[in-house]
């Protein structure tokens, strides 16, 4: 018995763990999403500097679920927990990862001395990042499915800004060829948002599969919140 | 107790029931035994004196008188010929048999000499039985006895028997009479039988007194149960039912319980009610306040923290790691500290929060040693504002220096008069007299636009017409207008347009706007002037088709000291503080300034005021 609550314990703890790394990961893009529209070089060069912490965190809760899976040979829900932290943590630091690109990205855009305004649209998809994000983990330390399923929705918002602002940029590129590179490096932005975007909608996939107990495509999850939204009306 | 009461009760009036017909079988038996003894005894008399009779008989009756002793006469017929003396015995007992057969037919008559042998018997030829000293009332009366009974078991036979063995009183024969047991048999039956019935009536009947005694108390643990698990549910309106009947000791449980309940009741909604309080009171304070465990996790937030932070998670229900909230490590360190030294700590951080980062000064203070509140200061006003009064302390400063040192330069030259044509002095004198004019005016500027943030409502109010008060500014630029070839066009209508307002204030408004469209238009431009009443507000416009300027200094315009172009505006003598003023002043009649412009197409300036 002694030894379930220790286990309990050590559960707990890779939970505290998670939401921790999931607080950084979310200052991380915070910031890099912040240095991007103030061009603010002192923001953008404290994001590559913390990726490196959540790169460490990581792999200390890969770690942690693996010895937890080695130790006390979980079975049923607590399998289910241990192993969607396992996967929910790579798209956690694939997040981070991402947001580390971005301010790399603005850096350069400030050397090359661009004097490029953020298009509106890029801001509008910053801002639907940060949601996301934010809501994910809201989803993920109260365990909400409708949350999850939320995050889900929202890529699908976010994927059809990704592919107007291409549109976009690739329209100026061709009206100001001078321009093009800075261009270039916006629509680079754009594509790590949007990946981000995806790892978001991941994590609220791996959410449902924890709770639920089975795994359930995101297709599968945009007919039913559809459906639910028809049969309200 | 009462389950208790209930088994020994029945194994008690199982026992009784038991005990007693046992009793009684055994008493039936006794006295069954003890007449069928006298009735046995009587046979072996009967049968010794049918014997003795018989024997009597079988010799002459000559020598009646002559008394001899039956063994003589046994000897005497076994030793004739003719004589058999086992025939007679078995005449004697088949004569006994017939007088004592009526009451009962299972009777057996065995006779046997002094050894123990079987001489003869009623119901077993005498070849098949054995010796029988070995049976123990045989063996009694062998040993002495006059006679003796009792009950055995038969191998013979295999039933149980009364034997009755005696001596007999002529000779020594031993006879014995038996009878079965069997009729013992049906009244074992019968014992048993009403046995249990009895028992099983007085099981039920006992059962029952018992739940009838009980089911007031039974009653009663039901209620207290059933209040119970309803005041565990939460319904604290939940009460026992008071019954007349009840026995005096539940009737005073039941008060009791109900009176505990009720003020138990009374104060949970006092509780709850202040906490309603509580939570208003916390959740209506427009700062965040965070409660914080020693895990760092927060416990507590209130709306304005949540929205603030856009954490939609309830603290209350599902604790949360305060950094979530906070995004810096730093002040979880910080409520660390004040866990461990006990003290209120006040500390300035920028946090994240929705869409930006906000300065905050956040206290933390321990509540007990389980838990810190956390406030955060939003301190984006106040930095805003102190930036501003830098800013502007600075541009104050300099602003004043400018002239200053104009003139103190110019007046060193005309000190050292050896170097200077009069001409050239009269000239410093002119430059002297348009610096000391600007110093002038910057000041007049800064009182004025202090004077007016200081208001909240302008004083001297009176009414007039704005038209003609156009027309008296109109008339006071015309000189500069022109000097530069400027057309001032105020448009036609209205031609009245009255209004209640301090009338040198919004003179001011008029002459800074005309002022600044003069001098900062080229040669041979055009101004034109628009007025409207829109119900409580009227709206001024100055328009002109001048440089314009782009979009980034078309925002900051109305700032203190802005210039779009710095080195034009000091050279025509501007303070910096003209369109300030305009805002200002539009501010103070709870209206706006605002402005529009292309460059090289020409700009409108437009004023609401509410006059």
């Amino acid at each position: 018995m002694a030894q379930r609550v220790n286990y309990q314990k050590e559960l707990e703890n890779l939970h505290q763990s998670m939401i921790h790394m999931g607080s950084d990961v979310e200052e991380s893009i915070h910031s890099a999403v912040h240095a991007l529209t103030d061009n603010d070089i002192e923001l953008a060069s404290k994001v590559i500097e913390r990726d490196d912490v959540i790169d460490d965190q990581e792999r200390k809760i890969t770690h942690e679920c693996i010895m937890l899976i080695a130790r006390q040979q979980p079975v049923a829900s607590d399998l289910r927990n241990i192993t969607a932290n396992m996967k929910l943590v790579t798209d956690l630091e694939r997040v981070a990862d991402h947001a580390e690109d971005i301010a790399e990205h603005v850096i350069y855009l400030n050397e090359k001395n661009y004097n490029v305004t953020v298009p509106h649209d890029v801001v509008k998809l910053t801002d639907h990042i940060l949601r996301m994000v934010h809501l994910v983990l809201d989803a993920y330390v109260e365990t909400d499915l409708e949350k999850a399923k939320q995050i889900v929705m929202m890529d699908i918002r976010v994927n059809a800004l990704y592919s107007k602002l291409k549109k976009y940029l690739v329209r100026q590129m061709k009206l100001d060829s001078d321009m093009a590179p800075a261009m270039v490096e916006m629509l680079l932005v754009c594509k790590h948002l949007e990946r981000i975007g995806d790892h978001a909608k991941n994590i609220a996939e791996w959410i449902v599969y924890f709770i639920e107990g089975e795994y359930v495509t995101s297709a599968e999850i945009r007919r039913e919140v559809e459906k639910n939204e028809k049969d309200k009306e | 107790m009462k389950k208790r009461l209930r088994i020994f009760g029945n194994i008690l009036i199982i026992l009784i029931i038991f005990i007693v017909s046992t009793l009684n079988y055994r008493e039936l038996r006794s006295k069954h035994i003890q007449s069928f003894e006298n009735y046995l005894g009587n046979v072996t008399s009967y049968f010794d004196q049918a014997l003795s009779r018989i024997l009597l008989n079988s010799i002459d009756g000559t020598d009646e008188t002559k008394l001899i002793s039956q063994a003589e006469i046994i000897e005497q017929i076994n030793s004739e010929e003719s004589g058999d003396f086992q025939k007679l015995l078995e005449q004697t007992i088949d004569e006994t048999m017939e007088v004592f057969n009526v009451l009962a037919s299972d009777l057996r008559i065995t006779v046997m000499d002094e050894t123990g042998k079987v001489l003869a018997d009623s119901i077993f030829p005498v070849k098949e039985l054995n010796n029988h000293r070995a049976r123990p009332e045989v063996w009694k009366v062998i040993s002495g006895a006059k006679n003796y009974s009792n009950v055995r078991y038969s191998d013979t036979e295999s039933a149980e028997r009364l034997y009755f063995s005696a001596r007999s009183d002529h000779n020594n024969m031993i006879v014995r009479a038996a009878v079965l047991m069997d009729t013992l048999i049906d009244a074992k039956v019968t014992i048993t039988l009403y046995a249990l019935i009895i028992g099983g009536v007085s099981l039920v009947i006992f059962n029952l007194i018992l739940s009838l005694i009980f089911k007031k108390q039974d009653q009663h643990q039901i209620d207290l149960v059933q209040a119970l698990t309803k005041i565990d549910a939460g319904d604290l309106t939940a009460r026992m039912e008071e019954d007349r009947h009840a026995s005096v000791d539940n009737r005073k449980f039941v008060e009791n319980f109900n009176l505990t309940i009720s003020n138990f009741e009374q104060t949970f909604k006092e509780m709850q009610e202040g906490r309603i309080w509580l939570n208003a009171i916390v959740n209506s304070l427009m700062e965040p306040l965070v409660v914080v465990n020693q895990e760092l996790q927060v416990v507590f937030a209130n709306k304005y923290a949540k929205t603030l932070f856009n954490r939609n998670i309830d603290p209350e229900e599902t604790p949360y790691p305060f950094v979530l909230l906070t995004h810096d490590a730093k002040l979880d360190e910080l409520c660390q500290r004040v866990f461990d030294s006990g003290k209120t700590t006040r500390e300035e951080f920028r946090l994240q929060v929705t869409g930006s980062y906000n300065a905050f000064q956040v206290m933390v203070s321990p509540v007990d040693v389980n838990y810190v509140v956390v406030l955060f200061n939003d301190m984006s006003y106040e930095y805003e504002a102190r930036q501003l009064r830098s800013s502007f302390v600075a541009n104050v400063t300099h602003e004043l220096k400018t002239p200053l040192t104009s003139i103190r330069g110019f007046v060193e030259t005309l000190r050292n008069r050896n170097n200077t044509t009069p001409e050239q002095a009269n000239n410093f004198l002119d430059i002297i007299d348009v610096e000391a004019v600007r110093l002038e005016r910057l000041i007049n500027d800064i009182l004025r636009l202090s004077d007016i943030e200081r208001l909240s409502n302008d004083s001297e109010l009176e009414d007039f017409d704005l038209v003609e008060l156009v027309d008296e500014c109109l008339v006071q630029l015309d000189d500069q207008a022109s000097e530069k070839q400027i057309n001032l066009i105020p448009s036609d209508e209205p031609t009245f347009l009255p209004v209640k307002a301090n009338r040198d204030r919004i003179k001011q408004v008029l002459l800074n706007l005309l002022d600044n469209a003069i001098k900062y238009h080229r040669i041979h431009g055009n101004v034109w002037i628009d007025m409207e009443r829109q119900g409580k507000f009227v709206t001024i416009k100055v328009k002109d088709d001048g440089y314009g300027f782009d979009e980034q200094s078309a925002r900051r315009v109305f700032e203190r000291f802005y210039r779009v172009d710095k080195s034009r505006s000091r050279m025509l003598g501007g303070t910096g503080l003209g369109l300030s003023i305009v805002k200002h002043i539009a501010l103070l009649y709870d209206g706006e300034a605002s402005v529009k412009s292309t460059p090289n197409v020409g700009s409108t300036f437009k004023v609401i005021l509410k006059i």
